[in-house]
């Protein structure tokens, strides 16, 4: 794996700098690493072959979690899935589509020990 | 031809008629859909950005659908790479045993041989196939959304090009629409921006499809629930923000049922309510 040299590559690309948040010489030395499409453009353009995915996510596991962020891991942590998913059969029955046999939450807790919101 | 479709959060909570017509169109193609009972989150962008535990539940997808002796298809852009990325690194023997280790309470295992392709992928590999069901050729001006994670990472993904990718553009070509060019085309649609600034997903949206719709588009088409996310449920704010964004959003199996002649039941478009102008 690579070393940034703060090059500007990534940024050129990154659609979360063309629309305004603010970012140092990379992608990685901005402030606000949640406010990402997750698009992974700046991985391609990256010459040094910098690993941004992993750098990223370990960035954001030392800051603060945004809300929505939160509510997010809440859901998966509680029930397997990253929304609610009340009502689903009945919207799928409306489709004609079967009826899918959910996660069981505890499996999820299981897989998911370490994982804490505070 | 037996394959277990990966609904996704996405699509298992909002988009019934992307199923619906990726069923369809994949039967027509000769392929047997089966459901994935138990599936859970791929773990997203969501688990990665708390903690390293976010493999055991990619994995223990993988694993389900090892157990089942299946390959996996994928309907939208992050499941799939979630999926790629956890069996990337699960060639790591000593990673693979600490991920069995944490499987086996659950009373799985996963030796590594499930594969997992995006429909796109899928469609790609029968092109000669979706030629020859093509009945009723459309003519339909349509602006191509290209799903990001199908094709990045590069080295996750494995498929088509990361910046210009072509697979969608050959697939659509053989329904008869004509594809229009416009500047945005290659942008990524924003909607994750979503999660944490309302305004910045909203105006992605707005300029890619006013962009697409000055070009002359009548619909955009999209295959990753994610996108449609943005263009199709967020469609009134995007419109009371640029009045010149408003286009109708089709599911890529929408489109390639509505060339197999498939009734517009069939492909969920009844419900959906899509009027294709």
């Amino acid at each position: 794996m690579g070393e940034c040299n703060r090059c500007g590559a990534c940024k050129k690309v990154c659609i979360a700098f063309k629309r305004g948040v603010a970012t140092g010489a990379s992608v990685l030395e901005r402030e606000d690493r949640f406010t990402c499409a997750g698009c992974w453009k700046c991985i391609e353009a990256c010459p040094e072959g910098v690993d941004i995915y992993n750098l990223m996510m370990e960035a954001r596991r030392r800051g603060e979690l945004p809300e929505s962020f939160r509510m997010g891991i809440k859901y998966i942590l509680d029930t397997g899935y990253a929304m609610p998913m009340r009502g689903v059969n009945a919207i799928r029955e409306m489709y004609r589509l079967p009826t899918i046999r959910k996660v069981k939450p505890e499996v999820v807790k299981k897989l998911l020990r370490e994982v804490e919101l505070d | 031809m037996e394959r277990l479709l990966y609904l996704g959060c996405m699509v298992y909570n909002r988009f019934p008629d992307y199923e619906l017509s990726a069923k369809a169109v994949l039967s027509k193609l000769g392929f047997k859909l089966r459901d994935f009972h138990e599936f859970a989150c791929c773990s997203s962008t969501f688990i990665p950005s708390v903690s390293e535990a976010w493999i055991y539940l990619s994995a223990y997808n993988l694993a389900l659908a090892e157990r089942r002796g299946l390959d996996v298809v994928t309907l939208c852009g992050t499941c799939t790479s979630m999926l790629k990325r956890a069996n990337l690194m699960l060639k790591d023997e000593k990673l693979k045993e600490e991920v069995n280790s944490r499987l086996a309470e659950v009373e799985l295992s996963y030796s590594g041989k499930v594969r997992v392709s995006h429909l796109l992928e899928v469609l790609k590999e029968n092109e000669d196939k979706i030629r020859a069901h093509v009945a009723k050729p459309l003519k339909l001006r349509v602006a191509l959304q290209h799903p990001c994670n199908v094709f990045r990472p590069s080295e996750v993904a494995r498929f088509d090009d990361p910046f210009k990718p072509k697979a969608m553009r050959e697939i659509v070509a053989l329904t008869g629409a004509e594809i229009v060019d416009y500047a945005q085309e290659y942008e990524c649609c924003g909607s994750t921006l979503l999660l944490t600034s309302k305004a910045l997903g909203i105006s992605s949206g707005a300029s890619k499809l006013a962009s697409a719709r000055e070009a002359g588009a009548q619909a955009i088409v999209v295959s990753c629930g994610n996108c449609a996310y943005l263009f199709d449920r967020h469609q009134e704010e995007i419109k009371k923000q640029e009045p010149k964004a408003e286009l109708p959003t089709l599911f890529l199996p929408q489109l390639l049922g509505l060339a197999f002649g498939l009734s517009k039941e069939e492909l969920g478009l009844d419900i959906r309510g899509i009027e294709l102008g």
